[in-house]
């Protein structure tokens, strides 16, 4: 037998996604590979059966919906037609009177004092109110989230998928990391030890969990069954005040697979991703339980 | 691309808008003001909308899944606590394992088949949406990317995740009726 071929690569070539270089290599070894061809098959299997059972399971299009998308079609047909005809006589005669008005000196001085009042009125209330208005949590703050969950999503998945990935990204050792880190970040940094729910530490490295401002640190985790933890670590500089309040762990992005959890203390923001296993909440747990600097 | 060509040409795909609207949404009342809502939108977009080789399909697809998790996100900003997170995900099966060389001949795919719909109905939306995207519509990875809006790598992660989750479940079957390892 050669090469052995990863889950990931068979079903890459299932779809069709292998790129040259991949399908160079593969397809030999599917010629010689029996062990090789029955998963390919099985994994084609699989994948007509998600599609028959997702086609067998759907509800018919509501026959009304059509008749709804087409009414839609013609109101915004018509609304297009108002908005570009010609205006009719009386409005141009009343758009003359307008123009008049407006021409009169004393009532354009008027007009101007009245906008430089709005204007010194606005500024005055942003000042007083505007700093708060900042804080709030709002579409900046969601936007960061997602900046930051695809991330570390994105990070998670290249160090479970590419071996040499995850090499770079454990630069320090696991005898090296917890100082390694408290030099990188500025604070004294915990490095859980989850020995006993099954994951070995495989070290750690710096990163770029935005905003990329401030330094940030990964630290990983391996287990038997080869699901992984990583943590990831940025100095709290009040970013994510608003969805952290208490320094209980949080899920910022369920949206997200395993879930964004996050926590922080005085120092440092934490953000955990875990491959979904049914191990999720103890080693979270775990993980918050060793990091809490009591104050 | 032009209005008329547009609404001609949606209508086509609005069985599968319409499905992945049901994934979503697992209403039909909701689905349909998702459906009518991603109409709206595409066609007051039409016009900036240029076809490339996916057709306007992907392009519906992503408007639709924009709105859907615009409402979401209106509905649900707070932070949720962990343990309420994972009460819902407590039942989702182990980590990956290798991809079982069974006697394939014996296994009833058939039978498989209302298996695999429940294992997908217990499923988190994303993984619904990213099984529907591939096994159904047979969208690419990239497409599949653009679409939801996340890198490809997620993409082809949870694609990994999900079937791995699936022939998890196939292995309980394959016990039940006997059958052995290659």
């Amino acid at each position: 037998m050669g090469k052995v071929m990863s889950p990931e690569l068979i079903r890459k070539f299932v779809d069709g996604e292998l790129n040259a270089e991949e399908l160079a290599s593969f397809e030999p070894a599917l010629e010689q590979d029996t062990d090789l061809c029955i998963s390919v098959e099985f994994e084609r299997k699989l994948r007509n059966s998600v599609m028959r059972a997702m086609n067998n399971s759907k509800q018919a299009t509501p026959e009304s919906l059509s008749t709804q998308i087409q009414d839609i079609f013609q109101k915004e047909a018509v609304t297009g037609l108002k908005l570009s005809s010609t205006r009719p006589m009386d409005a141009a005669i009343q758009d003359e009177d307008t123009i008049e008005f407006l021409k009169g000196p004393t009532r354009a001085n008027f007009l101007a004092v009245a906008a430089c009042l709005v204007i010194v009125a606005g500024a005055i209330l942003f000042g007083i109110f505007g700093p708060n208005l900042l804080k709030q949590p709002g579409n900046t703050a969601f936007g960061d989230i997602k900046e930051v969950s695809n991330f570390v999503e994105d990070q998670h998945v290249q160090c479970v998928m590419d071996i040499e990935y995850l090499k770079k990204k454990t630069e320090f050792s696991p005898s090296q990391v917890g100082l390694a880190m408290q030099s990188h970040l500025g604070s004294t940094v915990i490095i859980p030890d989850l020995s006993n729910l099954g994951y070995e530490l495989l070290g750690g490295g710096r990163c770029g969990v935005p905003p990329r401002d401030f330094p940030s640190g990964h630290i990983i985790y391996k287990s038997s069954a080869d699901t992984m933890v990583g943590i990831f670590i940025q100095p709290n500089e009040g970013v994510f005040p608003a969805l952290l309040p208490d320094s209980n762990p949080m899920v910022l992005n369920p949206e997200m697979c395993g879930g964004l959890i996050a926590w922080a203390d005085d120092n440092l923001v934490y953000f955990v991703t875990l491959c979904d296993g049914n191990d999720s909440v103890e080693v979270v747990k775990e993980i918050r339980r060793q990091t809490y600097l009591s104050p | 691309m032009d209005r008329e060509i547009f609404e001609a040409s949606s209508l086509e795909h609005l069985d599968s808008v319409y499905r992945m609207a049901m994934q979503l949404a697992r209403h039909p009342e909701d689905a349909s003001d998702l459906v009518q809502e991603t109409y709206l939108k595409a066609l007051r977009a039409c016009e900036r909308f240029e076809e490339r080789g996916g057709g306007i399909r992907p392009w519906l697809f992503k408007i639709l899944h924009n709105v859907f998790y615009s409402k979401v996100r209106k509905d649900k900003r707070a932070p949720i606590g962990v343990d309420t997170f994972h009460d819902d995900a407590s039942d989702q099966p182990g980590p990956d394992e290798p991809i079982p060389a069974w006697d394939l001949q014996s296994l009833d795919w058939e039978h498989v088949d209302e298996r695999i719909k429940a294992a997908i109905d217990d499923l988190r939306p994303e993984y619904r949406t990213i099984l529907l995207l591939w096994g159904v519509e047979g969208i690419k990875y990239r497409e599949i990317a653009e679409i939801q809006n996340i890198p490809i790598g997620t993409v082809m992660s949870r694609l990994h995740r999900a079937r791995s989750m699936l022939a998890a479940q196939l292995s309980d079957i394959a016990e039940e009726m006997g059958l052995s390892e290659c």
